[in-house]
């Protein structure tokens, strides 16, 4: 449904949400989730149309509405309906119209710091009260003010409004950083993309008590809902790109490589440049890559093989260059990848293509890119790639589809499945284990699950030696206990969970194997007082975390199948295999 | 100001937020006479009269109407043509 993919109309979708809303209730396969709303002004339409916003993505919510203005009471002094609710996500509802603290010009920097400390303590005692509900507290930051009776001086003077609302802000972004489940909403972004002239309606606070103006609800919804989606693990995985027009400017197959709009040389040049920029950062951080072409194969090569540009025929996983269908290139890539359709966005100047590609397979996205200036923009507001963690696995995903390819191939060459695996030439070693780390909530593997309880804090395990034993069987290694010690255990980067990159656990190379290895097959195999007959039967790959790297073995996993809540030593089957 | 142009567009406002393609409006019609028109909707009606006519009601302006004939004295008074 048009109406709602950005760009939207924000005017229409106000307009029209109950036809809307009587349209998308038609869906098949809606997952249920229970969306609690608590607010420090008026939420009105706000849940009407993050309804909406939520449907269009799958998601059919029902809601809890906290009183007017009383989100710390309904919150802090929950009289049981909030928690009884059990909801599946709370947002807390507040901008500036709701801080009480403001700083004073007859402040001393003191005073304006202990007002400062006041603000944040407020908001701090109901996120903490939150924890009890065990779901993810998505929080909105706090916009700038429209006024400032300091002028420029309002930025950067302690008794400045601006100033507060930057602090109070940065207090919020470092509480996020070290606590999982709990999100920022970036109001203050939004306020000022559109402008905070526009945003903040002074008009619809004194008549109706809104936060923004009315007309930017719509706006308000969709980054919420995108934000929603992606802790439900809806946000989308991939990328299919066109390569004439939309890459670079022109017809490679007609212009040759050297023909085509890209590069310093021209604006639309450098405006392609930067949009294969922004692409391969979405690379960088996990999302999968793939072209869709008509082309011949050789030709669509030489364009990216131009010595000036910034993506390479390596970035992507699969290269569909021929002249059949596009819709039919769309499917072949997402079975390739073994992911949904719906899971992957059409990146194509052409309306035409985005049609046959859209009526075939009606859940991929496709924003309509059309100037080069404005691509990035489309893909980037459209909210289909919405982060809410970000780990070295994302990072390695790209190699990790690129070896489930490679291993599907494979298999592929086996008549039959225990051949198969009698070539991987399986040994296990199982034994009982204190993973030093649980999983984030990930939403690779969180689809369609309940988002799990907060993790209990992980200094717990910190300074307890590692008991368990987890080996990859080769001989000539060194004790693994010692490499899992060094690696994790005493690691003086690991205070909390998400640690610094470097030592964040998975990923990096393990010192000591040299040998051409794999893990073939890494499954929990047990909770508390299970006994090793738990484990999953041998079968199905479990590709979480492998990583490749020539032929060495460089990254092991351990995957908490539950979302990674950890109560006690787990026993974990573990097989490597020769290649 | 025609009068009767502007009651049909306003019209078809209506029509289009309350989904409803029966609403006729009169001079007299007010918030009692339509189910869903509540005071929440009553914002997404003037926003959306805004929009149409490029205008900004204030504060003074949006008080004390009672029907749909001081919305359109309303409308009349800020220049509608």
């Amino acid at each position: 449904m048009d109406l709602l993919e950005y760009p939207f109309d924000a005017a229409a979708v106000l307009q029209k949400k109950r036809a809307l809303k009587k349209e998308l209730l038609q869906k098949e396969g809606l997952i249920d989730k229970k969306v609690a709303i608590v607010s420090g002004s008026t939420v009105g339409d706000i849940r009407g149309v993050l309804e909406l916003f939520l449907l269009h993505a799958g998601i059919r919510p029902t809601f809890f509405e906290g009183g007017f203005g009383l989100f710390y009471e309904d919150v802090v002094f929950d009289d049981g309906s909030l928690a009884a609710f059990a909801p599946d996500v709370l947002y807390i509802h507040t901008s500036s119209r709701n801080l009480k603290h403001w700083p004073d010009p007859a402040d001393t920097p003191a005073t304006a710091g202990e007002k400062l400390q006041r603000e944040y303590a407020t908001y701090e005692a109901v996120w903490k009260a939150a924890q009890k509900l065990g779901c993810p507290v998505v929080q909105n930051n706090f916009e700038a003010p429209v006024w400032r009776n300091f002028g420029n001086m309002d930025a950067w003077d302690v008794r400045g409004r601006v100033r507060h609302t930057r602090q109070l802000n940065e207090l919020l972004a470092a509480y996020a950083g070290q606590t999982p489940g709990f999100y920022i909403h970036d109001f203050a972004w939004l306020a000022s993309v559109y402008g905070l002239n526009s945003w903040c309606d002074d008009a619809a606070w004194y008549a109706y008590k809104y936060a923004l103006a009315p007309a930017h609800i719509p706006h308000l919804c969709h980054s919420l809902a995108s934000l929603i989606k992606s802790l439900f693990g809806l946000s989308k995985k991939g990328v299919v790109s066109d390569l004439d027009n939309t890459l670079w400017g022109g017809v490679v197959g007609e212009a040759g490589p050297e023909g085509i709009e890209f590069g310093d040389e021209s604006p639309a040049g450098m405006a392609y440049a930067e949009f294969q920029s922004y692409l391969a950062m979405l690379s960088r951080r996990g999302i999968l890559l793939n072209v869709a072409s008509k082309n011949e194969q050789a030709a669509a090569e030489a364009g990216l093989a131009r010595a000036d540009s910034v993506l390479h025929k390596e970035d992507f996983l699969r290269f569909e260059a021929h002249w059949g269908p596009k819709s039919q290139s769309v499917a072949t890539i997402a079975s390739a990848l073994n992911i949904g359709a719906d899971s992957l966005v059409f990146v194509d100047d052409n309306p035409a293509e985005r049609e046959e590609v859209q009526r075939a397979l009606p859940f991929v996205a496709a924003p309509p890119i059309a100037q080069p200036e404005d691509s990035i923009r489309l893909l980037d507001r459209g909210g289909y790639f919405e982060a809410t963690a970000l780990s070295a696995d994302d990072a390695a995903r790209t190699e990790m589809y690129r070896q489930n390819a490679a291993r599907a191939a494979e298999k592929d060459s086996f008549a039959d499945y225990s051949g198969y695996l009698h070539s991987l030439a399986m040994q296990a070693q199982i034994g009982p284990f204190t993973p030093p780390a649980p999983r984030a909530h990930h939403p690779t593997y969180q689809q369609n699950q309940p988002v799990q309880p907060h993790h209990p804090p992980l200094h717990r395990h910190r300074d307890r030696p590692a008991h368990g034993k987890w080996r990859l069987h080769h001989p000539g290694r060194p004790p693994y206990r010692q490499v899992w010690r060094q690696r994790h255990h005493l690691c003086p980067h690991r205070p909390h969970r998400r640690g610094c990159a470097r030592h964040r656990g998975m990923g990096d190379e393990l010192p000591g194997v040299q040998a051409p290895l794999r893990i073939c097959h890494v499954r929990r195999a047990g909770g508390r007082g299970q006994t090793p007959g738990h484990h999953h039967a041998a079968g199905a790959l479990f590709p979480h975390g492998q990583k490749l790297v020539g032929e060495r073995l460089l990254c092991y996993n351990w995957l908490c199948i539950d979302g990674g809540r950890r109560r006690g030593p787990h026993l974990y089957l573990h097989a490597a295999a020769r290649l | 100001m025609d009068r009767a142009r502007v009651m049909a567009e306003v019209q078809e406002i209506f029509r289009q937020n309350f989904d409803d393609d029966t609403i006729v409006l009169t001079d007299a019609t007010s918030a009692a006479d339509i189910e869903d028109w509540d005071s929440l909707e009553q914002i997404n009606l003037l926003t959306t009269i805004e929009k149409k006519y490029g205008l900004k009601f204030n504060l003074a302006d949006v008080r004390g109407l009672a029907n749909i004939g001081d919305m359109l004295d309303l409308l009349a008074r800020l220049g509608v043509e």
